[in-house]
């Protein structure tokens, strides 16, 4: 008796009156049934969750009004709209594109912007704008990885990565960007960072620094641009595992440091130029040895 | 002149704003429901719901009003697999509704409670899948019919779906 409702919708049925009267009544007889039932009785008690209908559609149509469709256009407009989109066309193909710029391991790019700004890329990193908005005067960008920007003065000027946003009105300043850590130094004027959770204003010489989910902390520096330019990367208590990010991205190397602890804090600079070189700096200070096979290098205590 | 009803040979679209905020108001509870049992997250919820909408918007000359539905559904559904899909997700149910005063004891209310606590649990133990088509057939009432529209599956894959959710909440809270 037990196994007979076991074909796969026999519960559905039940629930919709759907089974037979022997089914229905062996299904009763059955241990089960009270069991089910009960189940079925509480969720009588369950409440659908509120939903603001209103407020919601309020926000779609906000969202949503600037792209309304204009009605009533006569329709020998079309036609002189259609002649007039050939002729567009083309502009907008130069102007609607997306540009990316990247930089692999080891190398840095120096870029002009549209409106004469310049941006510096390290390693590894990218960016990507769309050349319709630097027309409409709406500067903004994407970034990956590391970039050092020398903005003209004028409009709003904002650097957008997954961390968070920077916005300028015309300044100096390095953000680097990685999926856990993301840092912003101002050298020149007054930068605003933004992240999901807070604001901050920096101004020239002050750093922010946001690491995982710790709590973002702001810092103070002299150096009047950063050293990667000069062919050197620093860090300032800086746990050891982006540090080695770092090198991997500039060397084109992998690091094995399974046996280390890439937490401890690392204050530095290493050479751009010769990897063992910047293993060495980076290496003897926190007490590990390391051996170098082709492009991969093993971490271990000393 | 015409007269926009009646003998316009086109379909009504749903660039018409008539038409999108009359298909808002016939989806959006149901678009929600589905979207917090997923999620069991209101705020998200609505987001995902406002998103899917405003989706339906851009893409308006591509939605066919019959396809309206099942287009807010699927999206929703994507963006949420987009969003959360590598979360665990942790159902934090205000589906229970206060009860008035009662003259039972405080005994049987006690073990009520906790019955009701495991089958909270339970429930958001249950496959994704599962899970929706419990809520939207026990909560929102909707026939299995529907739910295979929403969820553009078979009437015969929701049942099986129904079967399991219950015979798996029996399991964890059979013995109470």
């Amino acid at each position: 008796m037990k196994n007979e409702h076991t074909d796969d919708t026999f519960l559905s049925r039940w629930l919709e009156n759907d089974l037979t009267n022997e089914e229905l009544v062996s299904f009763k007889k059955g241990p089960e049934y009270k069991e089910y039932q009960k189940i079925i009785d509480a969720t009588q008690n369950f409440n659908a969750p509120n939903f603001n209908k209103k407020e919601v559609l309020e926000k779609i149509l906000q969202k949503t009004s600037d792209k309304k469709v204009r009605k009533l256009v006569p329709n020998w407009m079309y036609a002189a709209a259609a002649s007039v989109v050939l002729l567009l066309s083309s502009v907008y193909y130069l102007s609607g594109t997306t540009e990316t710029f990247s930089t692999s391991f080891g190398e840095q790019l120096a870029l002009v912007l549209p409106d004469g700004s310049e941006v510096l890329l390290n390693s590894k990193s990218s960016i990507s704008y769309k050349k319709s908005d630097w027309f409409n005067g709406t500067r903004t960008l994407e970034l990956n990885g590391e970039g050092y920007f020398k903005v003209k003065k004028g409009s709003r000027f904002t650097v957008n990565s997954e961390n968070g946003n920077v916005g300028v009105l015309g300044t100096q300043f390095n953000v680097k960007t990685d999926p856990s850590y993301f840092e912003v130094l101002c050298y020149e004027g007054k930068v605003q960072v933004q992240n999901s959770e807070e604001t901050a204003i920096l101004t020239q010489g002050v750093s922010f620094r946001k690491i995982e989910n710790k709590t973002s902390e702001k810092g103070a520096f002299i150096d009047s641009k950063p050293n990667w330019i000069d062919g050197e990367t620093s860090f300032n208590n800086t746990p050891l595992k982006y540090v080695l990010t770092a090198l991997e991205k500039q060397y084109n190397i992998q690091i094995n440091s399974s046996n280390i602890d890439v937490n401890i804090l690392y204050t530095g600079v290493f050479t751009n130029k010769n990897l063992n070189l910047a293993l060495q700096t980076i290496c003897a200070p926190v007490s590990v040895q390391f051996s170098v096979d082709k492009n991969k290098v093993v971490l271990s205590k000393k | 002149m015409k007269n926009n009803k009646g003998f316009m040979s086109e379909k009504k679209s749903v660039c018409e704003p008539s038409v999108f905020e009359e298909l808002y108001s016939e989806h959006s509870k149901s678009l929600y429901s589905f979207a917090f049992y997923k999620s069991g997250n209101s705020a998200q919820s609505e987001d995902l719901v406002q998103e899917a909408f405003i989706k339906m918007w851009n893409n308006c000359a591509k939605v066919i009003l019959e396809k309206a539905k099942s287009f807010l559904f699927t999206v929703t559904n994507n963006l949420f697999l987009n969003e959360v899909a590598h979360k665990k997700v942790v159902l934090n149910y205000t589906l229970i509704g206060g009860k008035e005063s009662t003259n039972e004891s405080p005994e049987f209310l006690m073990e009520e409670k906790e019955f009701m606590n495991t089958l909270q649990n339970a429930i958001a133990a249950l496959k994704e899948g599962q899970r929706e088509v419990f809520l939207l057939n026990r909560i929102d009432k909707k026939t299995y019919k529907e739910i295979a529209e929403m969820l553009s599956i078979s009437v015969k894959a929701v049942e099986k779906r129904m079967h399991l959710a219950l015979k798996q909440l029996r399991e964890k809270v059979g013995n109470i």
